[in-house]
């Protein structure tokens, strides 16, 4: 593991558009350079995936500042997590899938770059679906479709497809439960017996 | 063939207005006497109202009391879009639907799967609303007595009698059949989300012989309106029990709503010959949807063999899509199979018959993209 001089400004342009709040940490009377830990180095907002890519600082020693001692912290290598290219969208939608059968999804998608665009019905190989998603795209699963250009550091540019399942939450008993007897109240005033 | 589309009929006039915009179909009627009926909903693209308010609204009927029944046939969205919207407007009218839906199941998919916040709109959402406007309707009367009337095989279940006005018009339900009833009862259940299973948007996946299939006779005009019934090798279910029932209504009808967008899956040869009349007007809304969109070629072919009266509300084939950017539509080349807009035109076809006069013909107008097959 390499010591990471890797300052706060760097780390929040090369995060690109993730939203991320660095504190910075003379403010709170830090040395420069030295960053204190864990009084808030990043307070990631929308990057459960970056931060998840982070391994637990290493506390080696500490450093004096101004106000008093802090742990001189290692910080893992950026190349785990310094995103590597930019995706520009050129077209989105929402899409439920209808039916799938062994080979195919077919699925109503809405436009969502252009909303007032009629819906779209499009079948598609189950192959275009990754791995990990392909368990969820039954019928009634919702998911986003994008279409645009990848542009990598290296200044490559790629035109790219991604298909993403929304992962909702897992029916519980109780709510099962309290279905049942709403339903047989509902059919008490529905169903004359 | 293009009359004023807006004309309303006569009073002695029968009216038959299929609405179909690729994917769903409206059924609107006129029994005479200024009253009407709608059978199933699907929505208008550019006013985003439900067909059969707009129709008749433009035509200047009143629609909290000139409706006097509202029949849902099944919940497949095809067939239910908007439905809430009219029971809501269509005060007075009587809700009828599918005998097959009464169980607990259903209601408990209902109740399940018709929370807006995140499944977006469906069939079963549209109950969702209509019982809702049900309870809301009747909010003094006695429990199990709110509900829509359940329609089953060989029940009336509108009678509008020559003593209160100066034509007869009778209703029927032709199915589902009790044991397509007891078999959808069971097929509901398994539809019922489990513990620990993802929640979903609704997709209805019942089958289509809980369909309600009605009769309707005004005065000496009689109409079959297929809904999406099927036919099964099995005489208890789908139109052979419909045939064998001993209690059907006699005569024959000189208008069809052709089965399930005239697919092979609902083609019956004996409703030809034992329900209609010889050449009948054979009335058909496409499917725009799925792999093989309805009616195939083959379908009108085999529908040929009986009538040369084929009309369609629209193109079975749905609308091509509009262009998107250029390196879109590379994209969605190479890796869609089949694209299509699914919401096209509301096609409209008009049946108006003058009643009373034996022998009398019917005359047909085709609106906004609905054809003759010739």
């Amino acid at each position: 593991m390499e010591s990471a001089n890797f300052s706060p400004k760097q780390f929040q342009e090369e995060s690109g558009n993730i939203q991320s709040r660095v504190i910075e940490p003379r403010k709170i009377g830090a040395p420069e350079g030295v960053f204190p830990f864990p009084s808030g180095f990043l307070i990631a907002q929308k990057a459960e995936s970056l931060s998840e890519s982070f391994s637990e600082p290493q506390a080696k020693d500490t450093v004096t500042g101004s106000n008093g001692h802090f742990p001189r912290i290692v910080l893992p290598t950026p190349s785990q997590f310094v995103p590597t290219s930019r995706f520009q969208v050129l077209q989105k939608w929402e899409g439920s899938i209808i039916g799938v059968s062994a080979d195919e999804c077919r699925a109503v998608v809405g436009n969502m770059t252009s909303p007032e665009a009629p819906e779209e019905e499009v079948t598609f190989s189950i192959q275009e679906i990754s791995e990990s998603d392909r368990g969820l795209a039954m019928p009634g699963a919702v998911f986003y479709w994008s279409v645009g250009y990848e542009d990598s550091l290296q200044g490559q540019r790629t035109r790219k497809s991604t298909i993403r399942f929304r992962r909702l939450p897992t029916w519980t008993e109780k709510e099962l439960n309290k279905a049942r007897q709403e339903a047989q109240s509902l059919r008490d005033l529905l169903v004359r017996k | 063939m293009s009359g004023n589309r807006y004309t309303p009929p006569s009073k002695n006039e029968a009216e038959i207005s299929i609405f179909g915009p690729g994917v769903g179909e409206c059924i609107v009627l006129h029994l005479g006497d200024f009253e009407w009926m709608v059978v199933d909903s699907c929505i208008d693209r550019e006013s985003k109202k439900p067909i059969a308010l707009q129709y008749l609204e433009k035509i200047g009927v009143d629609v909290t009391t000139a409706v006097k029944c509202f029949v849902a046939t099944h919940w497949h969205d095809d067939h239910i879009s908007g439905a809430a919207q009219i029971l809501k407007a269509c005060s007075s009218a009587q809700f009828v639907c599918s005998a097959a839906l009464i169980g607990a199941e259903f209601l408990q998919l209902v109740n399940l799967l018709g929370e807006r916040s995140f499944m977006g709109n469906s069939g079963v959402d549209e109950f969702t609303q209509i019982f809702e406007e049900l309870i809301r309707r009747s909010p003094n009367v006695r429990r199990q007595s709110v509900g829509p009337t359940w329609a089953r095989a060989d029940l009336l279940i509108l009678r509008l009698p020559k003593t209160d006005r100066s034509i007869r018009a009778e209703v029927f339900a032709l199915s589902p059949s009790d044991a397509a009833i007891t078999l959808a009862l069971h097929e509901i259940g398994q539809l019922l989300p489990t513990p620990q299973t993802p929640k979903r948007r609704a997709v209805a996946q019942a089958p289509n012989h809980l369909s309600v299939a009605l009769w309707v006779t005004v005065e000496n005009l009689h109409i079959l309106l297929g809904s999406d019934l099927e036919h099964f090798p099995d005489e208890r279910l789908g139109w052979k029990a419909v045939l064998l029932s001993p209690t059907k209504p006699s005569g024959k009808a000189l208008v069809v709503k052709v089965p399930h967008h005239g697919s092979a899956n609902a083609y019956c040869q004996d409703i030809w010959f034992d329900l209609l009349t010889p050449n009948p007007i054979a009335l058909i809304t496409p499917f725009s949807s799925g792999r093989k969109p309805l009616p195939t070629e083959d379908d009108i072919k085999r529908i040929r063999s009986h009538t040369s009266n084929i009309y369609c509300t629209g193109a079975p084939h749905g609308i091509r899509p509009p262009r998107l950017e250029s390196p879109v539509e590379r994209t969605i080349r190479e890796m869609v199979r089949t694209r299509r807009v699914i919401q096209g035109p509301m096609g409209h076809i008009r049946v108006r018959y003058p009643l009373g006069i034996e022998g009398a013909n019917p005359t047909i107008d085709v609106f906004e993209g609905a054809r003759r097959f010739t």
